[in-house]
């Protein structure tokens, strides 16, 4: 509390945010299902949002690629819906929908004109109440997941990075697979095991209704209750808890890649994103490579000119995930040009406290990305939602600054003794196949 | 009060609380009064030196964005390529007074953004540091280092992004288009390359600057915290000094439609998946009336995930994760596009789908209901698109730079509205040109070229946008050897033991040698042991004749007549030793190689190669048939080595053994075709004949 104090009479920033302040209103259904209402009159539109709490971190190690291809099932219909009618109803009343897969959470989405905020509940309900799963959606949509797969994985340059990060920074926990999953798992399923699937995850108490926009905040409840309160509410859902052993030292995967340019991935095993110590390393990411005079930037892309481009950047789920640096050689340079620059700033992090001003520096960047983050009806719906679903906590959408204040010079440091250690990473070389040994005669 | 009364009322239970949200969920809820979207207001104002600056005032969050925009000509770099976007980014890499470093961190510090290329500066944060932020514009506009060392590091960052590129099939894609609709020679479709890149010298990007960067040509565009007496107080006196002068134009002549659809590609062997784009340049500058009716075209055929290509090639054929389609307006010239990534085995099949989709937008009226499908929502897309105060001054800019009417965007929504389905038939039949589009596919030829050719000959280019040979395909079949694929090919033609069972055969055939008139008669007969007859005639007379009888060979012709000796004989008497010439390749000592399956046109061949005396052949057989469908044999001619191409074609019976009826034969860019007339074989053939 007393630290609170300080930091409100420190930053006359905090002011600002105050002044800017999201207003919401948020209760739960009968049923389990959370509701999050923002009210904002600017321009005439509202994003109806729904968070259901499953990702690919849910599934079955033998069915890898469920959670996302649910994604594309639920938008074959509903009992009221015909196959098909889904994007119509919102792209004919002026909208836009979409939905997205990530290892924790399915996300969907309309924005429509605020006058047709209803359809969006209406689509909403059907979906969570009884979405039509039928076998020709599922041969499809299998077929389409594919092609999804090829286009942004097979197809692309460096594009199985994070499938192959993942595999070997994680071996128990399910954070071992991305959320594209196994083509042979999706061929394997059958009809009644998306059933479960459906009925499992897709209840109420599982989800998160977040709207925001130009709405009328007591109507808007009373079409919530009418649309949603009769879907039953189901059986708990159970995050899994799976113990990671630590990964007791360094690994290192070559990848032979259609590529030209080597690039070089290095992942650390992250804590929970909601952890100071997941703050405190977004903070160390920042000073790595958060603009041109970043440390990492500065050093590898303007001086040593061995990268062309380089990064790093947290990749929080909510169970841990990888920090990650990625470093692209420039022509004629190899990863042995750029990893040791790496490691060297990763070690000054550890050894060094960061200055004073670059401290500032830091808090300045976070605070304006901070400020500008909330500008749009879609963004402050996803945010509200992640901010309860994750945090327990929706005004962290007002607060969050705070967490990132309280982050310490002496916490950077800390936190890069403890997380990016080489005992805690994996290191990826992407190098072109021209380079692959031709005679393997290992296997 | 209200609120008292209205609990009151629940808890006696006179309000029946559904009765004022009853749903019916088996149908879609009615919509509300729709708000007509409002466009931002904005104000624009005009410093000494020319620059005109737009304002739009936006309190909301306390953010700033101010925007320095050239509106110039576009430029032909020739072979220079790259030296305009080297030198947009070298402007932003240090002034006279600051380091690249120094600015980087003074950006960095405000958690500020800061940008430049070679038509704009872009600077925006937190609208506390806005005299930060003009600072830092106006000096890079008015005191720009060019620093040499910046200048390498940006010239070889630019190399090694064309190195990146040289995998992106994306990128790949956008150098075949540029090619196919302009030409590389043509300001929309040169390409970058190492070549031209390391031709760039730091004068041309000096020249550049001095040349373009001038307020007379320049907009600015302030959004957010501010106001305007502000931002004209504070650009003024940042920019005042910035110097007027003349900046020159350029104009082009517009890009034609080719006179026919062309298919062209770049061949990536290790694509999993084709980048499949079909287009054609439109004539359709910012402002033009057809602008409405074309987009509402382009929302039915391919705008989003309910257009009828999503429809079709992804929901209904799943051949790919998305499909649209595509314009740009442009004062030059646009395009019309449409496009997909579709896995390699369905590419012709997805580009039927992309041209069937076309021609029913050009052949058929759209519904009424698609109609009011696509205006809906193409505005909803106009009002979502309002929520950002950006919006206001994109508005604004373009209405100044392309002189359109003042509420021309205040207007749109009843332009669209206006459209009708008969318009849109006609903008379609305009615009959409599938009888003489591009269609450009990145993606395996191997896999895919056979299909494609269907939709006519495939030119194929490098990933640099060059006119390229085609790829030779060849690669080795698991389990299929040199025996299969003579086995197969004697199979197909009637079998070894018929083929043996021939001991004498007459072949009549016709020659038809273009430009001149009348046909050339071939006979050719064989028969055991050892006698053969080659003559060719002209309306009934002998040019030519060979004959090998009892072991001496005689050669007659309007040249005379005259025995043949030596290694003359020895090649007549080794001809005449198979009366079936194809059964040579039986024989142990027969020197030929099976070197793999490859591609020619659209067909799949086994290629072998053949060595008869020193001279090479090779000869493709039918994957499907089975049957030879073409050898190709380098001869000596009278001017060196020539190479001979004879494709074999409609193989037709005759005594239960197969010959092509008609061969094509071409050589130094002249064809002749042969055509079979008659075969006669064993009793028929009486030893008559050679004489």
């Amino acid at each position: 509390m007393k630290n609170r104090l300080l930091l409100g009479a420190f930053f006359i920033a905090g002011a600002l945010n105050a002044q800017n302040a999201i207003s919401f209103e948020e209760y739960d259904l009968d049923n389990g299902l959370h509701v999050i209402l923002h009210e904002d009159h600017s321009t005439p539109i509202a994003a109806v949002t729904v968070l259901y709490h499953v990702g690919s971190k849910n599934e079955d190690p033998e069915r890898t690629g469920f959670a996302h291809f649910f994604e594309h099932l639920l938008f074959e219909g509903s009992e009221n819906i015909k196959r098909g009618e889904f994007d119509s109803y919102v792209t004919n009343a002026g909208g836009a929908l979409n939905a997205n897969t990530s290892q924790d959470r399915t996300f969907y989405y309309e924005l429509l004109p605020s006058n047709q905020m209803e359809l969006g509940l209406w689509l909403e309900s059907e979906r969570m109440m009884h979405a039509n799963i039928q076998q020709i959606g599922v041969e499809t949509q299998r077929e389409v997941v594919k092609e999804e797969k090829r286009q942004r994985v097979d197809n692309q340059p460096y594009g199985s990075w994070l499938e192959n990060m993942m595999k070997n920074l994680y071996s128990e926990h399910p954070y071992n697979w991305v959320p594209i999953g196994s083509m042979d798992h999706l061929n394997a399923a059958q009809l009644e095991e998306f059933m479960a699937f459906y009925k499992k995850f897709y209840v109420p108490n599982n989800a998160t209704l977040s709207i925001a926009g130009d709405i009328d905040v007591a109507k808007t409840k009373e079409l919530i209750q009418a649309y949603f309160g009769e879907i039953p509410a189901g059986a708990p859902v159970v995050q899994p808890t799976v113990k990671e052993p630590a990964l007791g030292g360094e690994k290192e995967v070559v990848v032979y890649d259609n590529i030209q340019l080597p690039a070089v991935m290095m992942g650390y095993r992250m804590p929970p994103q909601t952890s100071d110590d997941a703050y405190a390393l977004q903070m160390a990411s920042t000073v790595l490579s958060g603009g041109p005079s970043s440390r990492m930037y500065k050093r590898l892309v303007d001086e040593d000119q061995t990268a062309l481009q380089v990064f790093s950047f947290p990749f929080s789920l909510e169970q841990g995930g990888a920090f990650i640096t990625f470093a692209l050689a420039n022509a004629g340079k190899s990863i042995e040009d750029m990893e040791p620059a790496l490691n060297e700033e990763i070690a000054k992090l550890q050894n060094e406290l960061i200055s004073e001003r670059e401290f500032q520096k830091i808090q300045n960047q976070m605070e304006s990305r901070f400020v500008q983050s909330n500008s749009t009806m879609a963004g402050i719906a996803e945010s509200l939602a992640d901010y309860h679903t994750y945090y327990g906590d929706a005004n962290l959408i007002n607060t969050e600054l705070d967490r990132y204040r309280k982050v310490t010079r002496e916490d950077i440091q800390r936190v890069a003794k403890q997380y990016l250690v080489n005992d805690n990473r994996v290191v990826l070389n992407y190098l072109p196949k021209s380079e692959e040994p031709q005679a393997n005669t290992a296997e | 009060m209200k609120k008292y009364i209205y609990t009151l009322l629940i808890a006696l239970g006179a309000l029946n609380l559904s009765a004022q949200v009853e749903i019916d969920r088996t149908t879609a809820p009615t919509p509300g009064p729709a708000a007509s979207p409002v466009i931002g207001a904005y104000e624009s104002f005009e410093l000494k030196n020319g620059l005109k600056v737009f304002v739009v005032e936006d309190h909301k969050l306390p953010r700033i964005t101010m925007s320095l925009i050239l509106d110039r000509d576009p430029i032909v770099e020739g072979e220079k390529a790259g030296y305009v976007s080297i030198a947009g980014d070298l402007i932003g890499a240090g002034t006279t007074s600051k380091t690249k470093a120094q600015l980087d961190e003074e950006v960095d510090f405000m958690g500020a953004n800061f940008g430049t290329s070679a038509t704009s500066v872009r600077v925006g944060g937190l609208s506390k540091y806005t005299d930060e932020l003009i600072a830092i514009l106006s000096d890079v506009v008015l005191n720009p280092a060019f620093p040499a060392e910046e200048f390498d590091k940006l010239k070889s960052q630019m190399l090694s992004g064309l190195k990146a590129n040289a995998d992106d099939v994306d990128a790949m894609s956008t150098n075949l288009r540029g090619a196919a609709l302009f030409g590389t020679d043509h300001v929309y479709g040169e390409v970058m390359t190492e070549a031209t890149v390391e031709s760039v010298s730091i004068e041309d990007c000096k020249q550049y600057f001095n040349t373009y960067f001038r307020p007379d040509i320049a907009y600015m565009v302030v959004i957010g915290d501010i106001t305007v007496k502000d931002a004209k107080k504070k650009l003024n006196k940042a920019l005042k000094g910035w110097e007027s002068a003349e900046v020159p134009s350029h104009e082009y002549a517009k890009t034609a439609l080719p006179s026919a659809q062309r298919v062209v590609m770049i061949d990536k062997p290790s694509a999993v998946q084709s980048v499949v784009w079909l287009g054609n340049v439109i004539d359709l500058p910012h402002g033009h009336p057809d602008i409405e009716a074309l987009r509402v075209a382009n929302q039915i055929l391919g705008g989003g995930m309910s257009g009828r290509l999503f429809s079709n090639l992804r929901e209904d054929k799943a051949f790919t994760y998305g499909a649209y389609s595509n314009f740009s307006v442009d004062e030059l010239n646009g395009t019309f596009s449409a496009s997909a990534k579709v896995r390699n085995e369905v590419t012709d099949s997805a580009i039927t789908e992309f041209l069937y989709e076309i021609n029913r937008m050009r052949s058929e009226l759209v519904s009424e209901e698609d109609m009011i499908a696509a205006k809906a929502s193409l505005s909803g897309s106009f009002g979502r698109s309002l929520e950002s105060p950006a919006s206001a001054a994109n508005f604004a800019l373009n209405i100044a730079r392309y002189n359109l009417p003042s509420d021309y965007y205040n207007n749109y929504l009843k332009r669209l509205e206006a459209v009708t389905a008969e318009d849109v038939k006609r903008v379609a039949n305009l615009y959409m040109r599938s009888d003489r589009m591009i269609i450009a596919v990145v993606g395996k030829a191997q896999d895919v070229a056979a299909g494609l050719s269907a939709f006519g000959e495939i030119e194929y280019f490098d990933a640099e946008g060059k006119e390229t040979d085609a790829p030779t395909f060849l690669f080795m079949p698991e389990g299929v050897s040199k025996a299969d694929v003579l086995n197969k090919y004697f199979d197909a033609i009637g079998g070894v033991k018929a083929l043996q069972s021939i001991e004498a055969i007459d072949q009549k055939m016709e020659l038809e040698v273009p430009g001149m008139p009348g046909k050339i008669g071939i006979r050719s007969a064989k028969k055991a042991p050892g006698m053969l007859l080659m003559e060719q005639s002209m309306q009934g007379m002998t040019v030519m004749k060979q004959l090998l009888k009892d072991g001496e060979g005689k050669m007659s012709g309007m040249q005379g007549n005259k025995d043949l000796e030596g290694a003359e004989l020895e090649a007549l008497v080794a001809k005449a030793e198979n009366i079936i010439d194809e059964l040579r390749w039986l024989n142990e000592d027969a020197e030929l190689v099976f070197e793999g399956q490859t591609l020619v046109g659209a067909k799949a061949l086994y290629q072998m190669s053949e060595e008869v005396d020193g001279s090479k052949a090779t000869h493709y057989f039918d994957v499907e048939s089975g049957l030879l469908y073409q050898s190709v044999a380098s001869e000596e001619g009278p001017e060196g080595p020539m190479v001979v191409t004879t494709t074999y074609e409609d193989y037709a019976e005759y005594n239960g053994v197969k010959f092509p009826k008609t061969t094509v034969q071409s050589v130094a860019g002249q064809q002749f075709t042969i055509t079979l007339v008659s075969v006669e074989v064993n009793d028929a053939v009486k030893t008559s004949i050679f004489k």
